[in-house]
This record gives structure tokens, sequence and C-alpha cells, in this order.
């Protein structure tokens, strides 16, 4: 009946309290992951508006046909097209946005390479793919999803990207 | 009062805060375990950062982060490098040396005894072992497949035994074709040229169904022989076909199941040097033309467990069978294993797997390598686990071990432990030991070979052929590796990988004395194996686990993106052998001396990718491979060049040059199998290739 013991017990209060909280409903990391790279579209801006945003996959059908999902959901007023490439296939005109994933790194250099300069924002799996060249990189830290975005980059591609995204990200030079 | 009030106060905020948060979590289709797209996107993307997320795919590790000594060959080095089989662009593997014997035969190995049998290196395609355990080696003439539809050639050089087997020494090639998603549509592929007298291929991809694709091919080449010394030409053309299929079905996200399958025949011309003992005299012979067909089939099913892991099983068959001058070789092989990765505790990944092989055997033809039994199976069970640990974000702790038994040898225990050490963002360094062994082959424990080495030095008399006895005791060769390396990624546009090694070796074969000879040949006074009518004579020898060796040596590696359009890839290698002899026998000098100068001490290579402008590319590769003693041939420098035109997304037209310096030159020589050694010479063939 100390100050002591009441102190103990309402700790214990918390860690139940946060032991609930803890079991928060868990989303698969891919799904979270095409959710992101959908809504940051919205913060990018590209020279020619395009009537129709057109969002390239490339190196997972898995990826295409969660991000073909989670377009579906957004609604028909969002004119939006998923494409789905393969390795070798003219980036430039087909897309104005490119998420890349399950390819080797030096495929990644590869097609990075030849979208320099060009207008489509390059997404990938991981924090290095920004540091690589590539301008958002998704990954995930403490169990959330994060984002890196290269500046240097997104300049090159003459695209531009709102303050309130880069308040969100982790950002590379 | 007062406490008790405070404790029922919190037991009353417990109890009403509770159930709301339950009643939350409850209403958010908990059942599933998940929100819906729809709610997810009804969220602000601050929002969803904030969602907890669960990691259903199976880890892809960055090469960066391996604790091993790691290469890649990807498909754009193979295109760029206009290398038409799987040796020529094993060359540009740092460590690895390849020596071509003839035009159809190799010596290949990594990090020394490069031996026609090279017998340290464990080949695999698409999980398939491509190791032939009756001689202990590769046929690299019947290796191949559709060079497109290769996706990358992973080089491990040191021990992989723990996760790949024995005789996964002194390194582990594993050749991993494109998945059949990646290779749709049609592809044509037309050469012609100097030495690639004609070849052709057509590959063509499609879907079956959803989620479910397919790719066929067809290949055919004609190459022409090498050069003799003399300049003549040498008569070691061959010619090979082949025809293949795969087929991947990802029946719905949590299953994979992917088929693999093809056919070949062929005919190799290798001229023989060879001993007659009806003349009785060393002969040439360049008539004997070893037929070669096999064919095989692979299945595998992967799937995801609850456990975010992913369980596979796989299964293979596969068939050859040669008629060689030598002897020839019926073999059916049968494999079977499994695999589990799991994410065992928080922060140890677990992977383990079970193995059962099983090889049948049918030798005829035994001019020359006698076998004691025509008829023979060998069974191979195997076991391993693999433990990864992250001691911290940046520590990586790796423990494996495998378990094997042999019918050759019994058991064979392989473990290995490896650490990875993130230094920072752009630094990796890492550690390992392993205990790797190498069981002795069917040629090695139970033939006799008569008559393909002759011992001509003094004071042994002519024509004195050297008899290699069979020995049934003979152990495994046995190494304990040393490895590190570090790999930096000094710029966004430089990267450099070291790797250094120690390897001890011991029990390696060496030959002995005998006094074992054929019942025609009874050994005669002076230890010899003497004929009724002498006119011949063999030395009698057997083989014994009589040699113990340290290795060591160290591989630079650079990749440099000069320019955007430029690119530069170089490597050099550095090799030190030293043998040391248990006995002071004269054989076992001679072994030692022979495995000391068995590879070369110095290799390296240089290529360059250039991108030039209106889709042309420009590629040369340089080489360089130090002189080897053994092989009696001396420090090269070679040249490939290519030239390409891209017309459109479909046609490409390219010319590549091969082997500019020198005319003709000599890669490789010796004497134990029999094969005569012809030149490589320099070469040029056009390609085109039509994508539609």
């Amino acid at each position: 009946m100390t100050l002591r013991s009441c102190w103990y017990r309402y700790c214990l209060a918390l860690l139940l309290l946060s032991e609930l909280a803890m079991s928060a409903p868990k989303v698969e990391e891919e799904r979270i992951k095409a959710v992101v790279a959908y809504k940051i579209t919205h913060f990018v801006v590209w020279p020619d508006k395009p009537s129709i945003l057109k969002l390239c996959t490339l190196g997972s059908s898995q990826l295409s046909e969660m991000l073909g999902g989670v377009v579906k959901q957004a609604g028909k007023e969002n004119k939006i097209l998923v494409n789905t490439l393969k390795l070798g296939s003219d980036y430039t005109n087909h897309c104005d946005a490119l998420y890349i994933r399950d390819l080797d790194e030096s495929d990644v250099r590869v097609v990075l390479r030849s979208l320099k300069e060009w207008p489509v924002l390059t997404i990938g799996d991981s924090e290095e793919f920004a540091r690589d060249g590539g301008m958002v990189g998704l990954y995930t830290e403490d169990g959330k999803v994060r984002f890196t975005v290269n500046i240097k980059a997104v300049k090159q591609a003459g695209l531009l990207v709102k303050s309130q995204l880069l308040n969100l990200a982790k950002v590379i030079q | 009062m007062k406490p008790q009030v405070t404790s029922a106060l919190l037991a009353a905020t417990l109890t009403f805060s509770a159930p709301s948060l339950l009643a939350e979590l409850v209403t958010d289709d908990f059942s599933s375990d998940e929100l819906s797209n729809e709610e997810l996107l009804s969220l602000s993307l601050e929002e969803v950062m904030t969602l907890e997320v669960t990691s259903v795919s199976r880890k892809k590790q960055r090469l960066m982060d391996s604790a091993a000594a790691v290469y890649v060959v990807t498909q754009e080095d193979i295109r760029r490098s206009g290398a038409k089989t799987i040796p020529d662009a094993l060359r540009m593997v740092p460590g690895v040396q390849v020596a071509q014997m003839n035009s159809n035969t190799w010596s290949i190995s990594a990090r020394g005894f490069n031996y026609v049998f090279a017998n340290k290196l464990l080949v695999m395609m698409d999980g398939r072992t491509l190791y032939t355990p009756e001689f202990g080696g590769v046929n690299w003439d019947v290796q191949d497949t559709l060079m497109e539809d290769i996706d990358r050639i992973e080089v491990i050089r040191g021990p992989g035994a723990a996760l790949w087997g024995a005789n996964a020494v002194n390194g582990v090639i594993n050749i991993i074709t494109k998945a059949a998603n990646e290779t749709q549509g049609s592809l044509l592929t037309l050469g012609a040229g100097s030495e690639e007298k004609l070849y052709g291929s057509f590959r063509h991809g499609g879907h079956l169904s959803e989620g479910a694709h397919y790719r066929a091919f067809f290949k055919t080449f004609k190459r022409d022989g090498l050069a003799n010394s003399d300049g003549s030409d040498a008569e070691d053309d061959w010619e090979i076909s082949r025809a293949g299929f795969r087929v991947d079905w990802e029946k719905d996200s949590e299953n994979q199941i992917t088929l693999d399958g093809a056919v070949f025949d062929g005919k190799t011309r290798s001229p023989l040097f060879i001993f007659d003992r009806d003349i009785p005299a060393k002969v040439m012979l360049t008539d004997k033309v070893k037929t070669q067909r096999g064919a095989h089939l692979i299945g595998s099913w992967q799937r995801s467990t609850s456990d975010k892991g992913d369980f596979t099983l796989k299964g293979y068959y596969d068939h050859y069978k040669n008629t060689d001058y030598r002897i020839s070789a019926d073999r059916d092989t049968i494999d079977l294993e499994t695999q589990h990765r799991y994410q065992w505790l928080e922060n140890q990944e677990l992977i383990w797997g079970l193995g059962y092989r099983s090889s049948w055997y049918n030798l005829s033809n035994m001019n020359y390598v006698v076998v004691d039994t025509e008829k023979s199976v060998e069974r191979l069970y195997s076991a391993f686990i693999q433990d990864e640990i992250e001691l911290s974000p940046d520590w990586h702790l790796t423990l494996s071990s495998r378990l094997e038994h042999h019918t050759s040898t019994g058991y064979e225990f392989q473990p290995n432990a490896s650490v990875a050490w993130k230094v920072n963002d752009q630094t990796t360094a890492w550690a390992k030991i392993s205990r790797a062994v190498r069981t002795p082959s069917i040629s090695e424990r139970r033939a006799e070979v008569d008559g393909v080495y002759m011992v001509d030095t003094p004071p042994l008399p002519n024509n004195t052929y050297l008899r290699i006895n069979r020995n049934p005791e003979l152990e495994a060769e046995k190494l304990t590796a040393f490895e590190f390396g570090v790999r930096r990624r000094v710029n966004g546009s430089l990267s450099v990988d070291v790797a250094t090694f120690i390897n001890r070796y011991k029990d390696l074969h060496s030959l002995a004395n005998s006094v074992s000879c054929p019942a025609s040949a009874p050994i005669n006074g002076g230890g010899l194996c003497q004929p009724a009518i002498p006119t011949y004579f063999l030395l009698p020898v057997g083989l014994t686990n009589g040699l113990d060796a340290i290795t060591y040596g160290l591989e630079v590696v650079m990749d440099w993106d000069v320019l955007d359009w430029w690119r530069i890839k170089t490597d050099v290698a550095w090799l030190q052998v030293d043998a040391s002899r248990r006995d002071e026998l004269e054989y076992s000098r001679q072994t030692e001396a022979l495995v000391e100068s068995l590879s070369a001490e110095y290799t390296g290579n240089l290529r360059s990718m250039m991108d030039l402008p209106n889709n042309w590319s420009f590629d040369t590769w340089i080489r360089y491979m130090g002189e080897n003693r053994s092989a009696g041939t001396d420090a090269y420098t070679s040249l490939d060049i290519r030239l390409a035109h891209k017309f459109n997304e479909e046609l490409e037209l390219s010319l590549i040059g091969k082997n500019l310096f020198d005319p003709t030159r000599l890669e490789f020589n010796e004497n134990f199998t029999g094969i005569s050694a012809t030149e490589v010479q320099e070469s040029w063939y056009a390609q085109i290739q039509w994508n539609f």
C-alpha cells in the first residue's frame, strides 16, 4: 500500500495497455509499399502533366497485380494505367512512373541509366535504390514503411516534388 | 484508503478502455488480420506510414552483404563478351582459371588444381549437379543451354560445402536460367564464322494460363577443330543439337511450381594420343568419334509458409550416355531434395534440408580404363542446416553444417562459420572458416588405367607405360579454409571487392609405389610388369592420399562506371600453391612438383563496355593468364572485341573477334587422359538476332 507498489501497478497497467496497442492490425509489406508508391505520385509534378498517369512495374508480376488492385480501388476519376514491363522495354515512352522490384543491382543500374533525364519517376524497394540513382526508395524500418528521396535524380529528370513529401521522407542529396 | 482507491481507479480505467480498444480492433476487419485496399487508400500517406508491416516475401540478400567471395556473371556480361559457351563465360570470373585443351575439352578450376579432371569445383545448372562422379569433373562440352536465356552465373570461390555438398571444395558455380515469364516472345539467333562454323537457335515463350508461363527452345551448332602446333587442322570438331523447355506456374501468391527439361545429341571428335598394344607404340587416333546423348527433367515446388519462410521440394532425373574409345558410360541419376527456410527467432533465420541422390552406372568398352564391375550404384544421403543470426543490425553470424553419407567413403561432415560486418552503408567486411571434402571418383577408387601415359625417363626401358592401379581404400581429400574479404562502394560509380584466402589441404591424391600387375604381364625382377613378349613394359603405381598442400591468394575486383555510357570491369588474381609430400618416394616428389605448378600464378581481366550513339555498342575484353608449368604453356594475353548495332527493338547484328593477339595459342597440355592438346585459334564470327 506504499507509493511504490501503487506506482508498480500503474506501470503494469501501462504495459498492458501498450501490449494491446501493439496488436494493431498488421498489413503485408507488399501492399503497404504499393499504396505508398501510389500515394507518392500525388506529390510529384511532371513537366507535361499526363492526362492518364502511366504506372509501370518491372521485375515482379506480383507487384503489378498488387498495384493494379490498389489503383482499381482508387476509383475511376483518377485516370491511371498499370503496365507490366520486362527488361529491355522502352520505359521512356510507356511510363510516367516505374516501380522496380526483384532485379539484380546491375540490371537496376542499366535501367536507371537508360532513364537518366527522362521525366519518369523511378521507385525501388530499398534505401540503396535512391543512392544508386533511383528517385524513391521504399524500405521498412522498425516494422513500418519508410522511403528515401534522391533530390538530385528527381531534378535531373525534370520532375518536381512537393515539399510535404520531403517532410515525410529521408532526403538524399 | 487512498492506494486502494487509486488501484480501483486504475482497474476501472483498464476495464473501460480495454474493451473499446478491442472493439476498435474487431471492427477493423480483424478476422483477416488486415486492412482492405479501400481502407488503406482512405488514410493519408502519413497515416499509412505508421502502420505495422509483416514481410511475407523471401529475404533477398544484397550481394554486398554476403559473407563469401561471390562474383556474378550477368546476362549483360555474357551478351557483351560474345561468349558462346559456358566455359568462355567463366573466363571473366576472378580466381577461376579456364584452359581450353582442345576444341571441346576444357580444364576449369578455382583457386588452384587446374586439371582436366578438375574435381574440386561443384558446378550446377538450376540446382542440378553437372559434376560427373565417374571421373570427378564436368563434361563441359555437353553442359549448355541458350546463352541468351541464362539470367546469371553465380560463382562462389571458396568452399560451399555446407550449403551445397561435397566436392564444393574450391568453389561453387551455379548457372541460373531466366524464369519463363522473362523469356516471352520469339527469339531467333543465327551466326557463322571461322571457328563457329554455323549455329542457330530458336526460342519461343508464351503463357499457358493466368500465372503459367512457358518457353521452348532448339539450338544446334557445328564448331571447327582447332589447330595443331604445326598449324594443320586438328580434327577435333564437334556438333551438338539440343532442345529444351521450361514452365513456371505461379499457382497462387504462395505456391510456385517449375518444370525444366532438355535433351541433347551430338558428336565430338577428340584426337587421342594413346598406346596401341598390338604394334606396340603410342599412336595418334583421330577417327574416334565420341557420341554423347543426354536428357534431364527438373521439377520444383516452392511454397511460402506461415512462419515468414518458404519450403521447397525439388527432384530431378538426369540421363547421360556416351561412346568413348577409352571407356564408355551410361548413367542415370535421380535426386530428391527438400529445403525449409524460416524465421526461427526474431533475429535468426534457419534453413535446413534433406537430400537423396542415386546414380546408376553401366560402364563398357573398357579399352584403357578398366573398372572392376560394369554396373554399379552410388547413393548419397545428405542433411544440412544453416542458422543466420543477426547479432546486431551491423553484425551477422552464419553457422552451417552438412552431414553426408557416400557409398564411397561413408560419412563426411562439413561445417562452416562466417561473419559479416556492415562497417557502414558503403562497406562490408566478412570472414569465413570452413571444412570441405572431395570424395574420390569411381575411376580413382575402382579403375585401372593402362597404356595412356608413357613414362620414358631413363633408366626405364623404352616403351614403358604407366599402369595406375585401383585403390578402393582411397579416402576423401580434405580442406580447411580461412577466407576474408572487404567490399566497398567507393562512390556512386565505383565499387571494389577484395578477397583473400588460405586453404589447407590434407590427403590429396598422389601416386605411390605398387607391385600389382595384370595377369598378362606379371611383375619382373626390376619391378615392372612384363608381358610374355616384352615389346612394352608397364610401371605399376597406385593412388594414395599422400600429399598435403597449402594454397593462398588474393583476388581484387573493380567495377567502374567511368562515364554514363562507358563501364569498366576489371579483376586481378594471385595464387600460390605449396604442396608437401608425406614420404620421400620418387612419385610423391613428382606429384608434389606437379600439383604446385598446376595453375597460373597471376590471372587478370579487363573488360570495357561502351554504349555509343545511334544504338551501337563496342565492347572489348583483355585477359591475361600466367604461365602454367605443368601444362607447358607460356603466359599469354588475349583480346576479344565485339561491335553490335541494334536496328530497332527487334533486330541486332553483332560482329565478334576472339583471341586476337595470337594466330594460335596453346592453353593447356597434359598426359594422363590420352587427349591430344590442340591450339586455340584467332577467330571471327557474325551474329544476327531477331526478337519478335
